[in-house]
Order: structure tokens, then C-alpha cells, then sequence
């Protein structure tokens, strides 16, 4: 595709519910991204009428030169899963790339998903159970958006622990703590399934 | 524009030659007569009966064009050079102290 | 100022932020006095982040809540009056609702100004970037700026107002961006040192505005009735010729912006590879700013093809095109992310353009395009698409034989069953 993708670009996208934080985590990654040293980031929130609950999409764009395009991503570097649950969904399981693609899931165990392509990178992180762990709630639901943080540096190496943790400390001061430790614990358990 | 000095209340509103003279946009400051003098208008001019009045100056307040100068305890007053002869004065005057002459009676 | 707001640096800070942030940021950092909000999609978050920038003490200024843009825009006009800097921001209908306040504010010389996140029509429903609404207004009087980064629209805000109270122009300005496709989405914006932006931005006189100051001391009457014989059309003259004139004043302060931060708008149009362009794009908003991509993959092809960005489509960047079309160019497209139905094009902005072609002797083959209606997506590699379709004019003569070229204009993306 000439044209839709530098070298240096990288696209990813967030699958997440309406009401589990998936835009805030792509609009903090893409502080953390600027404050990683790129040169130009943008978060893109597939977002309209708002609905609590529905599939949700999020794009982030993180480059080494001025981001100039407005157009959606749709073939991603790197696909987030806010909810395995999220894969049933047809629209969704069509919408990540059949290879070359890294897809990070929130499930405790996802050892033999078939909807998933053999040809991309599988990981999986513990998120939800760190979040209830941690008493990371917001209105009685677990916060996944914050443990996701960790488990993105650890699969995508685009963004260190270190800008992660100086943005969640810039943003939240002392209040904080809590998250560091959960973006570390997710960090540590995320997995390469194949 | 100008601020106006009482002196200048009297005076038309002013004519422009050419665009390049006009101010941004049109405001009007408190003058007489900024649409010339309206007593021309008139057919019918209202007469005060001096003797029927009890001065409570209704006509005064109703006057749409505030033509009527009114002093406690003495009679209105009418400013013929730009009283219209609309009649309100009469119609609200409750002593029918006020009369509608036809002009040049 | 007797505290140091927590949001006033002394230093450069940047921010990643919303489209929508950056114009709620260039209003508090231009010490806007006066505003008037009624919320309405995608525009929202501005009037939101002022209200919060308000509560917090970070901005002084009065933030009154109305009952319907029609209303914000009416009370906007009393403010303006009283010599306030003022400012509100909307969308799609509500612009609509507002129309008979813009005359309003033209015909009174205010120098208000207000950001729209340009959205679609409805019926049915759209919330998303097109800029019909804004387009539809093009002749209330306004100047129309497009703003097609973040960074734009915060500096826009500023310029604006540096612009707009100039005793030249003394006319209200829009400026407009699409709406999600940059209201919604963040980019990094770099905000300068208040400091700067006072000096490059002093508050406007006192004593108000000199033509029209409401002060209790010295009443006037303003709106009042001029007969037919008097100067109503001389009035209305008055401000198409401000509005022509702004153009020095508008050149004047983007030079003055980019002495004060660096940062380069180039005019009222931006021309992008056109000097040697035989294939040139002409258009406006963030899609005109990502065709830029299709023309350098073309170029690392050898094919002269350019993109001329409309900044400003009131006034006219008239001199601008005129000086493309006595180029070396000899096709154009103009795309047009908005309707005008039954015009001579379907796309405003195509038709405009083509009326200046006759200050050109040169013989020049235009094919205007409507896309992105609706937040349609438009892909870089569908504007490459069109710069091949104009290619093909140029050697060929051949104009798009496809379904979606209809009544001479390409309706991009039109299902056709192909």
C-alpha cells in the first residue's frame, strides 16, 4: 500500500467496550509515546454517539515524522484486546490482520483460539485479575486500561516502562502508586503464546 | 463621530457625499427630528382644553414619539414641529381634555 | 494578574491534546473576556474545557450559558459591544440556528470570534467532518479560515483576533476544522509562554471599539431603519471591501506570528510542489493536509503533480489562484469536502474557483470532485487515485468514464454496484 505507511510509522489499534477506558489508554499512550521520543503521535477515537457497553475502536499513530494523514487505520502494527470476549464478535475477528500483526488479549488462558490467524504474534495478559487484585475500579468494574499499558511496552518495545511510569506520576502524582504497580504486574505476565 | 453638544440637537442627521465618508456602521445619538420634521405628517393636531386638564400627564407618557413636555402642576406642552397628529394623547387623555383639530381650522 | 495561574508557563509547554483542547486553549491564552456556550456535537469539549479553565480561575472571564446557538450568538453581540473580547465555538446545525446572528455580527463590525467543528447535515443524522455547515454561510460576512492541524487551530486563535480587531477589517472570524478527524483526535500542541502571546496579543482598547460602544454615559441607537435612498447598500459595500482589504492585514499578522513563534502559515493559501506542477489538487481542511502524502509518493515517481491548500475561502484567495493558473499548470482538480446542490458544480468551492479562470488566458482543464461527505474516509491512496484520474486529463483528454462521475464532477466514493 504506497503511500499509507513510513517506515517509521506505527499503527495500532484498541478494541475495548464503551465504559472500559479503551480511549483513555490509547490517548495515554500517546503521551507516553511524545514523551519516548517521537516526533509526532495521534490518537484517533472511532467514537460518535456514545454507548456504554458496544465494541469500541481506537487508533493510535506514533511516528518518527509529521503525522499529516486523518484517513482510519486498517492495517495495524499491533491489535489491543480489551476483553476476550471482544473476539466473538465478527466484526472485530475480521477487522485484525491475518499476519504481521501483533494482537495483545486481556484473558487469563487463550491456548486454542481458532478465530485467530497461526501467521500473527499472540500474547495474552492477566489484566482483568491485576486490576481486581489491585482494587482498580471504576463504578464496580475492573480497570483494564491501565494494566494494558504494561503489557503494550513489554509486546510493541516502542514505549519504556520508564515514559510510562513519568506520565502516570505526571498525571495522577502520589495517587499513582496503584497503577505503577499494575502496569508492572502486567508487564511481568504478559505472555507470547505463539 | 462627533459626541453631540445640546446645541446640535436640532441638526439633521447628516448626509454622506460618499462611502469613503461613512463611519463602520449607522448609530443614531439622541437628537430631534433624526428623520426630519414629522410635524409635516399631520392632518389632525391635538389641542389641550388648559381648563378640562388636571395635569396628570398620561398624555405625556403615552406620547409614541415624546413630543409632550410635561411639568408637574402646569399644563402639557406640545412641540408641533414633530408631533405626527397620531390622536394616542387624545384617546388616553381621561378628562377628554384633549381635542383633534383638523389643520388650518 | 495578581496570582500566577497554574496553566500560565513561563515556559514553551507541549501538550497532547484534542482538536477541540487546542480551541479551547487559544481562547484562554487570547484572555477572551466573554462566553457564550450551548453545547452540541462534535463541538462540545470546547465550551467544556472553557467552563473548566473558567471554574478553575484560570480564566477570567464572564461564561454564560444559553438556551440555543441562536441565542449564543445574540448574546455574544451585547458582549462584543461593550468593546469584550468574545468568542464561542459550534457545529453543523447549530451554526445553522445561529445564521441570522451572523449577519447580525457582520453588519455591526464585531469582531467576535468562533471555532466550528464542521460536521454533516442532517437528515439524516451525521455528526462527522464535512463542511457543508460552514460552507453554506460562506456569505454572512465572516472571514473563513481553515485550520488543518491541531497546531493550527490554537495559532489560529490568536491570529484571529489580532485579525479581526484590526480597525481595517473590525469583521467576526470562523475558523473550522472537521469534525472528529481532528475535534476528537490528539495531537501534540506546543503552547508558548503567556508572556508572548500578550505581547503578540494585547487586549483590545479599553474604551471599546470606536465605531459602536455601548456605555450607559453616552447612549446611542444601533440597528436603527435606512431608507432605500440612504446608505444601506453603501453600508453593505463597506464590508465586502473590508473584507477584501483584510487580506494585507491577514499576511501582515502571519508574518508577525512567525517572527514571534516560529511557526509559518504562508498566506492565504498554502502552495505545496506547485511551482513546477503540471497536475494540480486544489483543496482545504485536514484532507487537503494529508493529500500532501499522495503528492510526494507521485513526486518520488517523476510526476509533477502539486497541492494547493486553501487557507481562507473569505476573503478569496483570488491573486493566489490567479498566479497558479499563469503557472505551468495545465490540469486542475478541486475537491470539495461539502455540497451546494443544483450549483454549477455540486461543490462550492470548485465552482468559485472556476470562476477566476477567465483572468487566465491560459488554457487550463479543471474536474471538480465532492468527497469525504459525512466523514466519508478518504484514504491516501484514493487521493492518489485522483491525482492518476487528472494525469489522464492532462495526456489523455480523458475525463473518469466511471459511475461515479456525474454532471462533470466526480462524487468520490458514490456506490456504484462496481
Amino acid at each position: 500500500m504506497p503511500g499509507n505507511k513510513k517506515k517509521s510509522d506505527y499503527e495500532i489499534t484498541f478494541f475495548s467496550r464503551g465504559g472500559q477506558g479503551g480511549i483513555t489508554s490509547c490517548q495515554l499512550l500517546a503521551q507516553m509515546a511524545f514523551v519516548e521520543g517521537f516526533k509526532d503521535v495521534m490518537s484517533i477515537p472511532q467514537i460518535g454517539a456514545e454507548r456504554r457497553g458496544a465494541a469500541i475502536r481506537a487508533f493510535l499513530i506514533i511516528s518518527g515524522h509529521e503525522i499529516r494523514r486523518v484517513s482510519a487505520v486498517t492495517n495495524p502494527d499491533i491489535v489491543m484486546v480489551f476483553d476476550e470476549s471482544l473476539l466473538n464478535l465478527p466484526l472485530i475477528i475480521n477487522a485484525i490482520p491475518r499476519a504481521k500483526c501483533k494482537v495483545l488479549v486481556n484473558a487469563e488462558k487463550l491456548e486454542n483460539d481458532t478465530r485467530l490467524s497461526k501467521d500473527i504474534e499472540l500474547y495474552t495478559f492477566p489484566g482483568t485479575s491485576i486490576a481486581l487484585g489491585l482494587d482498580l475500579l471504576l463504578e464496580g468494574s475492573p480497570l483494564v486500561n491501565v494494566p494494558i499499558l504494561g503489557a503494550f511496552s513489554k509486546v510493541s518495545g516502542l514505549v519504556s516502562m520508564k515514559s510510562i511510569k513519568s506520565v502516570l506520576k505526571e498525571k495522577w502524582g502520589s495517587k499513582a502508586d496503584k497503577n505503577i504497580k499494575a502496569v508492572e504486574l502486567s508487564y511481568d505476565q504478559t505472555k507470547r503464546i505463539y | 463621530m462627533k459626541k453631540d453638544d445640546p446645541k446640535s440637537m436640532e441638526t439633521k442627521c447628516p448626509i454622506y457625499k460618499s462611502w469613503r465618508e461613512l463611519p463602520l456602521v449607522p448609530i443614531s445619538r439622541g437628537m430631534k427630528g433624526s428623520i426630519g420634521e414629522t410635524g409635516d405628517w399631520r392632518t389632525y393636531r391635538p389641542g389641550i382644553d388648559e381648563k378640562e386638564c388636571n395635569r396628570c400627564g398620561i398624555c405625556y407618557v403615552y406620547c409614541p414619539d415624546g413630543v409632550i413636555q410635561f411639568k408637574e402642576g402646569s399644563a402639557p406642552e406640545i412641540d408641533y414641529k414633530y408631533c405626527k397628529g397620531c390622536g394616542i394623547c387624545k384617546v388616553k387623555c381621561p378628562k377628554k381634555a384633549i381635542e383633534m383639530i383638523r389643520e388650518r381650522e | 494578574m495578581s496570582k500566577i495561574k497554574k496553566s500560565e508557563m513561563d515556559k514553551e509547554q507541549t501538550i497532547i491534546m484534542s482538536g477541540n483542547y487546542a480551541s479551547a486553549w487559544g481562547a484562554k491564552c487570547s484572555r477572551v473576556k466573554a462566553i457564550s456556550a450551548y453545547p452540541i456535537t462534535p463541538q462540545t469539549t470546547v465550551v467544556e474545557k472553557l467552563a473548566d479553565f473558567v471554574d478553575g480561575g484560570e480564566l477570567d472571564a464572564r461564561y454564560v450559558k444559553v438556551e440555543s446557538e441562536h441565542s449564543v450568538m445574540a448574546s455574544l453581540v451585547g458582549s462584543s459591544m461593550t468593546g469584550a473580547r468574545s468568542f464561542t465555538a459550534t457545529s453543523g446545525q447549530g451554526l445553522l440556528y445561529m445564521t441570522e446572528m451572523l449577519h447580525w455580527v457582520s453588519s455591526s463590525r464585531l469582531p467576535i470570534v468562533t471555532t466550528i467543528a464542521s460536521r454533516g447535515i442532517a437528515p439524516p443524522w451525521n455528526i462527522w467532518a464535512e463542511y457543508t455547515d460552514i460552507l453554506s454561510i460562506r456569505d454572512c460576512g465572516w472571514i473563513i479560515q481553515f485550520a488543518s492541524t491541531h497546531q493550527e487551530i490554537f495559532d489560529s486563535v490568536l491570529m484571529s483576533y489580532k485579525i479581526a480587531e484590526n480597525q481595517g477589517v473590525m469583521l467576526p472570524y470562523f475558523i473550522v476544522y472537521g469534525g472528529f478527524t481532528q475535534s476528537h483526535t490528539s495531537k501534540p500542541v506546543r503552547i508558548p509562554p503567556q508572556k508572548e502571546i500578550d505581547a503578540f496579543l494585547p487586549p483590545p482598547p479599553e474604551k471599546g471599539w470606536s465605531h459602536l460602544n455601548l456605555d450607559p454615559e453616552n447612549p446611542v441607537t444601533f440597528g436603527n431603519l435606512l431608507m432605500p435612498q440612504q446608505e444601506y447598500l453603501d453600508f453593505r459595500f463597506l464590508i465586502h471591501d473590508s473584507m477584501v482589504k483584510s487580506k494585507k492585514i491577514i499576511q501582515k499578522t502571519i508574518k508577525e506570528f512567525k517572527k514571534s513563534f516560529k511557526r509559518d502559515y504562508s498566506g492565504l493559501a498554502e502552495n505545496y510542489k506547485c511551482n513546477d506542477a503540471d497536475v494540480v489538487l486544489i483543496s482545504y481542511g485536514a484532507l487537503a493536509e494529508q493529500s500532501k502524502i499522495a503528492v510526494d509518493e507521485l513526486r518520488k515517481e517523476g510526476k509533477k503533480v502539486g497541492l494547493f491548500k486553501l487557507r481562507y475561502i473569505r476573503p478569496f484567495p483570488n491573486e493566489e489562484l490567479v498566479k497558479l493558473f499563469n503557472s505551468d499548470v495545465k490540469v486542475i482538480g478541486i475537491a470539495d469536502q461539502g455540497t451546494a446542490f443544483g450549483n454549477p458544480t455540486g461543490g462550492p468551492i470548485s465552482t468559485e474557483v472556476m470562476s477566476l479562470l477567465r483572468q487566465s488566458n491560459r488554457k487550463i482543464k479543471v474536474l471538480p470532485y465532492v468527497w469525504g461527505l459525512g466523514g466519508r474516509d478518504v484514504t491516501v491512496d484514493e487521493q492518489i487515485r485522483v491525482f492518476h484520474q487528472l494525469i489522464q486529463l492532462k495526456n489523455k483528454n480523458e475525463y473518469p468514464t466511471d459511475d461515479t462521475f456525474q454532471h462533470g464532477t466526480v462524487w468520490m466514493g458514490l456506490k456504484t454496484g462496481a
